[in-house]
């Protein structure tokens, strides 16, 4: 698996966060709630909007904002 | 610092009784039980109250500590300290001592879901490195136990360099050891030692959230035992069928109709006690009180407004109720998930979806309940167009004309009855897209939102949330329509007509009723001359040329005018001024045949088929509330908000109105 954007994970897929490629806010929202580089993140749902497991929490998140988090394989 | 202090106290007078006493504020995640460990800690004694400048509320309670008397903060839940919100931003400048007006608390309490530590641990690490008095309480720890997930208290305390205690705000357990924690904390103004792993996070040149995160996943590795995700997976099993498309949406539709129905059948009984009660009162004091205007003051203006407006608190309450319980039990947070895709086409965020449905019974609660928007602009243009929604008091009116013009027709009734919802949602929808490409221009926040574990919602905070939120409506607009109830009943009683300065053919008619003993209807009719010449009435027939293109005549001008602080006042107005008296409005045939009769000036009938379509119009898209107006003041922090809503429905009301009433009028419906 090469970096791919999180948008695109299958569901059940493991994946380590390689970059954020959003506005400031954005990437402040995303980091308070675990997806900041280097976080190991699990997609439990993928669509529009998508689900993800980080930290042991689970968040929902819009496909557009999940097309800003850049993955690679965990 | 201290003289800081009492500067400020003179000016806000909020913060000035307590502030001598030593301040604990409460502090975790959304979802980690902060409400429910709150009201453990303070009963029922809590103050909701706005932060000095901003409309972000917080609640101060009273608690009492080793004999001393302090007071517990209760902030905003947030994630972190580098918010991005007002709502976290100022939760956030609490903490820190960077709030104007406020002193930085003299303790912190931190709640963190036991079933949730490495999420709840990120904050925890920020708010340790504030190094202020600190209390960890580690809340949820009989969900803990259930699922076999064992909490090493020793070695969290030793990693966290602070005093933890395992507590359950649900049932009770561990309260005494909170209490005497924070006790000693206070009193010894203990600061937290931060271990070095943790000291470090703040200083690494690299992302401190990736260190943070990483400092919270190694303590939750060693201080627990068990399988942490345990808990999460019955969650997960239940979102695989509610998040999923169809049957997500599936599932949202039967919850909500299932809240509304029970809301608006629950509702009906403390509503009729209600109305019962001032109708009670009003005879009673009727009767109590000499015949005048001081009688006709309390009985018609006073308690006729208040009672209108309180008639409709048992359904605000009620939805008060039912949300706090959807919400806490973690099914609110799926419902934004699931609306997000189709409330972002016009441009409003997933979570204005419940709001724009609670209006439907009554758009108090649902500009209260918009508070969980976090984009202002977001919020602002959901908040503008919730009045639009066809709430419960636009029903008295849509039967009226449903009775005008389908008497005997249930079909053709029930589908004109849907289109009036309908027209509302549609309208709401399109003012939030203009709304947002407009005034509020900007991005639709994008979906980021934490989907809790399910758990089982707690009665007593459903309740303590309902009681409060209804009390600061009724605080809020208690006021306000007491005002406008004396002033409305004024304009309609002022000035009087002496029967000898009626027209002389009204004098021999009331004479003839008189005579005959028909005394009832004497009143009735001396009542509606009455109303005709008042100011009120003078106004209608004043304005009524702007009224006449939407075919409304000067008696429904005068019912447009008395309805402008509470819309289902038309229907009692109208009854008066067709000589009904205002319990003409309670026989709904009589009113309508009323209605039926009555002409223009040259004969022709004025409730026309046009007619009743246009005023049908006019009702859904009109703001004629006042209380939605004070509330509108409340949340939004300025009056230029609700004039500005005021202003647009009062124009989309009058422009569709005119339309409908033009269209109608060219399609042989006018005769």
């Amino acid at each position: 698996m090469a970096a791919m954007p999180l948008s695109q994970l299958a569901s059940g897929a493991v994946a380590r966060v390689a970059s954020l490629r959003v506005d400031k806010d954005d990437a402040t929202r995303l980091r308070a709630m675990g997806l900041c580089v280097g976080r190991q993140v699990e997609l439990l749902r993928a669509g529009d909007p998508l689900i993800v497991r980080i930290s042991g929490a689970r968040i929902g998140l819009s496909a557009r904002l999940a097309g800003g988090v850049t993955v690679e394989p965990a | 610092m201290r003289s800081a202090l009492s500067d400020t106290k003179k000016s806000l007078p909020v913060l000035s009784r307590s502030e001598r006493n030593p301040v604990i504020a409460l502090v975790g995640n959304p979802n980690a039980g902060k409400t429910s460990l709150y009201n453990r800690l303070t009963g029922l004694r809590a103050r909701t109250a706005n932060f000095p400048g901003t409309t972000v509320e917080h609640r101060r309670g009273p608690i009492e500590l080793g004999g001393r008397s302090m007071t517990l903060l209760d902030l905003p839940g947030l994630y972190t300290l580098d918010a991005v919100t007002p709502d976290e931003r100022v939760a956030a400048d609490a903490l820190t001592g960077e709030l104007s007006g406020a002193s930085q608390p003299d303790a912190l309490l931190i709640v963190i879901d036991a079933t949730n530590l490495e999420r709840n641990l990120f904050l925890t690490s920020q708010i340790l490195h504030l190094h202020r008095p600190t209390v960890v309480a580690l809340n949820m720890i009989d969900l803990a136990d259930k699922h076999r997930l064992e909490i090493d208290v020793q070695e969290f305390r030793s990693r966290l360099g602070c005093q933890v205690v395992p507590v359950s705000a649900r049932t009770g357990r561990g309260m005494e050891e909170l209490r005497d924690a924070l006790e000693a904390v206070v009193s010894q103004e203990t600061e937290p030692v931060t271990p070095d792993d943790l000291a470090r996070c703040g200083s690494c040149s690299g992302c401190q959230y990736s260190a943070r995160y990483t400092w919270a996943e190694s303590v939750t590795a060693t201080a627990t035992r068990g399988d942490a995700t345990a808990h999460g997976r019955r969650s997960d099993a239940i979102d695989r069928i509610v998040t999923h498309g169809g049957g997500g949406l599936l599932c949202f539709a039967t919850v909500m109709v299932l809240t509304f129905f029970l809301i608006f059948w629950a509702a009906q009984f403390p509503m009729e006690w209600i109305d019962g009660l001032f109708g009670l009162a009003s005879t009673t004091v009727g009767q109590w009180l000499p015949a005048g205007d001081l009688n006709s003051l309390l009985t018609d203006g006073l308690m006729g407004g208040v009672g209108g407006v309180l008639v409709f608190l048992p359904q605000i309450g009620l939805l008060f109720f039912m949300l706090a319980l959807l919400e806490d039990s973690g099914y609110l947070a799926r419902a934004a998930f699931v609306m997000d895709r189709l409330m972002h086409r016009v441009g409003l965020p997933g979570k204005a979806f419940v709001p724009l449905l609670s209006a439907h019974a009554c758009a108090i609660p649902a500009i209260m309940g918009a508070r969980v928007i976090e984009d202002r602009r977001d919020r602002l243009a959901t908040i503008l167009v919730l009045p639009l929604m066809t709430c419960s008091a636009r029903l008295p009116v849509y039967a009226m004309v449903m009775g005008l013009l389908f008497p005997t027709e249930p079909i053709k009734a029930a589908l004109l009855f849907a289109g009036a919802y309908a027209l509302g949602i549609v309208a709401a929808l399109a003012m939030a897209w203009v709304f947002k490409k407009t005034l509020l221009q900007g991005k639709t926040e994008p979906l980021l939102l934490e989907l809790p574990n399910y758990r089982v919602p707690s009665l007593r905070n459903a309740l303590f949330l309902t009681f409060d939120r209804s009390w600061a409506f009724v605080k809020s607009a208690g006021t306000t329509i007491l005002v406008i109830s004396v002033v409305i009943w004024a304009l309609a009683t002022y000035p009087k007509t002496a029967i000898e300065q009626m027209p002389p053919e009204v004098q021999t008619e009331i004479a003839a009723l008189e005579s005959s003993g028909n005394t009832d209807e004497a009143e009735k009719r001396i009542s509606q001359v009455g109303l005709e010449n008042s100011f009120a009435g003078q106004i209608g027939r004043t304005i009524e040329p702007v009224f006449a293109p939407l075919g409304f005549d000067w008696k429904m001008t005068v019912g447009v005018m008395a309805s402008f602080a509470a819309r289902e006042v038309i229907v009692s107005t109208m009854a008066v001024l067709y000589g009904l008296g205002e319990e003409g409005a309670e026989d709904e045939g009589l009113l309508l045949d009323r209605l039926r009769r009555s002409t223009h000036a040259d004969g022709r009938p004025v409730f026309t088929t046009a007619t009743c379509l246009s005023l049908l119009v006019f009702f859904v898209l009109a703001m004629q509330c006042l209380p939605t107006q004070v509330v509108t003041r409340r949340e939004t922090g300025s009056w230029k908000w609700p004039l500005l809503q005021l202003g647009y429905m009062s124009v989309l009301a009058y422009v569709a109105a005119l339309v409908a009433y033009q269209v109608a009028s060219a399609a042989g419906w006018g005769g």
